[in-house]
C-alpha cells in the first residue's frame, strides 16, 4: 500500500508530511528529555512555615534580582492570607552575571547555619540597590550583620568552606534539570510558576486547591 | 477560416521563453535554508522548555489576554518548527514559507507594538532562553525574514526540494 502511496503527487506529500510531523515531534522530545517531579528539599533553616501546610511554595531566587525583590512582599502577604497553610522553601539560583549575588547567597547561606536565614535574606533584598553595583561588599555586608548576634569567624569561615559552595551549586543544577530560565521562578506543591504573576493566578489557584483538599480530607 | 492550432501553448514563429536565470534558484535556497532552519531553531528552544517559561515572555509584551496565554504559548512554537521544517526541506514550499513569514510579520507588529507603548521588553523571547536580541536587532532580523521567506515563496521550490520529488510522481 506505501509503495502504491508513493506513486501519486498526494501520496508522496502525505508521507513527507507525516515524516516531516514525526522527525519533529521526536527531536522535541529527545531534546526535552523528561520533566523531572519537584521536590521541596532545603535545609531546615530556608523553610519557613508549619511543616504540615497543605502549601509548600519553594521559590528560585537571587538576591541580586530586581524582581526576586519586588516579589519578597507579596509572598509574605500570601504567607500571612493563607495563614498557617503555606510553607516556604528558599532556593539559590544566582546569576553568574550578576556581579555580587554569588556573595550574597553564601552570605544567607552562611547566616542560616546560625539562624538567621530570613532576616538576611529580608536585608539583603531590602538593601539590592545598595551592594549590587559595589566593587566590595564585605564591609556593607558586615553593616547588614549588626545586632544579629553572629559568630563573624565562624561566618566567614563557613564562606569559604567548600561545602557551602556545593549547597549552592547543588539548587543552581536543579535549577538546570527544571528548566529555570528566569527569577523568580515558584513551585507550588510542584506546579511551576514563573514570576509573579503566575504566582499570583495559578500559584494561588494551587494554594487554595491544596487547602481545600486538606479540609475535605 | 482560421483552424485551431492542436496546441494552445506559444505559436511555432515564437522562440521559447528564456530560462530562469540561476540566481533565482539559488536565491530561493539560500532564502529557504536560511529562513527554515532560523525558525526551526527559535521553535525547538520555546518547545522544549515548559510553557510556563515562554508565557512569561509572552505576559511581557501586554498584548494577549491572560486566559490565552498557555495555549499560545503551546502552539506558537510548533507552528515555527513545522514551518520550519517544511520550507528547510522545501515541501509545500509556499504555503510554509507564508507561514513564516506571517509569523515574522506578527512578531515586528508585536515589538512595534512595545515600541509605541513605551514597554520595555527583559528579552524579546525570540529563542526562547537561548539567545537575547534587543528590540531593534529582533525587528530588523524580523523584517530580514520576511524578505528571505518571500524569495523562497517566489523561487524556493526549484532547487533540492521535496516538492521536486512530489511532483515526479509518475502518477
Amino acid at each position: 500500500m506505501i509503495p502504491a502511496m508513493l506513486k501519486t503527487r498526494n501520496g508522496r506529500r502525505a508521507a513527507a508530511s507525516a515524516a516531516l510531523i514525526l522527525l519533529a515531534v521526536g527531536t522535541v522530545r529527545a531534546f526535552r528529555g523528561g520533566y523531572k517531579p519537584y521536590s521541596p528539599e532545603a535545609p531546615a533553616y530556608r523553610r519557613h512555615g508549619p511543616a504540615d501546610a497543605p502549601a509548600v511554595v519553594s521559590v528560585f531566587s537571587d538576591f541580586q534580582c530586581p524582581s526576586c525583590a519586588f516579589a519578597v512582599e507579596p509572598v509574605k502577604k500570601l504567607e500571612s492570607l493563607y495563614e498557617g497553610q503555606v510553607r516556604v522553601v528558599f532556593k539559590h539560583h544566582p546569576w553568574y552575571f550578576h556581579r555580587n549575588a554569588r556573595k550574597a547567597a553564601f552570605l544567607a547561606e552562611c547566616a542560616g547555619k546560625q539562624g538567621a536565614f530570613w532576616p538576611v535574606h529580608d536585608k539583603l533584598f531590602e538593601s539590592q540597590a545598595e551592594w549590587a553595583e559595589a566593587p566590595d561588599t564585605k564591609a556593607l555586608f558586615n553593616g547588614y550583620l549588626k545586632g544579629l548576634k553572629l559568630d563573624s569567624a565562624a561566618l566567614e569561615a563557613c564562606v569559604q568552606d567548600p561545602a557551602t559552595a556545593v549547597l549552592i551549586d547543588a539548587d543552581l543544577e536543579e535549577a538546570e534539570e527544571h528548566w529555570i530560565n528566569g527569577t523568580p521562578t515558584f513551585f507550588v506543591n510542584g506546579k511551576r510558576c514563573a514570576g509573579l504573576k503566575q504566582l499570583r493566578s495559578t500559584g494561588v489557584e494551587e494554594i487554595e486547591r491544596a487547602i481545600k483538599a486538606r479540609k475535605a480530607s | 477560416m482560421k483552424q485551431k492550432t492542436a496546441s494552445h501553448h506559444a505559436p511555432a514563429h515564437l522562440p521559447p521563453p528564456a530560462p530562469a536565470p540561476e540566481w533565482q534558484a539559488w536565491a530561493g535556497l539560500a532564502g529557504r535554508v536560511l529562513v527554515g532552519a532560523l525558525m526551526l531553531f527559535s521553535g525547538i528552544e520555546k518547545a522544549v522548555a515548559p510553557p510556563e517559561e515562554f508565557m512569561v515572555v509572552l505576559e511581557g509584551y501586554h498584548i494577549l489576554p491572560d486566559p490565552h496565554l498557555r495555549l499560545f504559548a503551546l502552539c506558537m512554537p510548533w507552528a515555527e518548527i513545522l514551518g520550519g521544517l517544511f520550507l528547510l526541506t522545501g515541501l509545500m514550499t509556499r504555503l510554509a514559507a507564508s507561514v513564516t513569514a506571517a509569523l515574522s510579520v506578527s512578531f515586528f507588529l508585536a515589538l512595534t507594538y512595545t515600541k509605541l507603548r513605551g514597554i520595555e521588553l527583559p528579552s524579546c523571547g525570540c529563542f526562547g532562553q537561548g539567545v537575547h536580541l534587543e528590540r531593534w536587532q529582533a525587528m530588523l532580523l524580523d523584517v530580514t525574514l520576511i524578505a528571505l521567506s518571500a524569495a523562497a515563496w517566489r523561487w524556493g521550490a526549484r532547487r533540492l526540494s521535496l516538492d521536486n520529488w512530489v511532483e515526479a510522481a509518475p502518477q
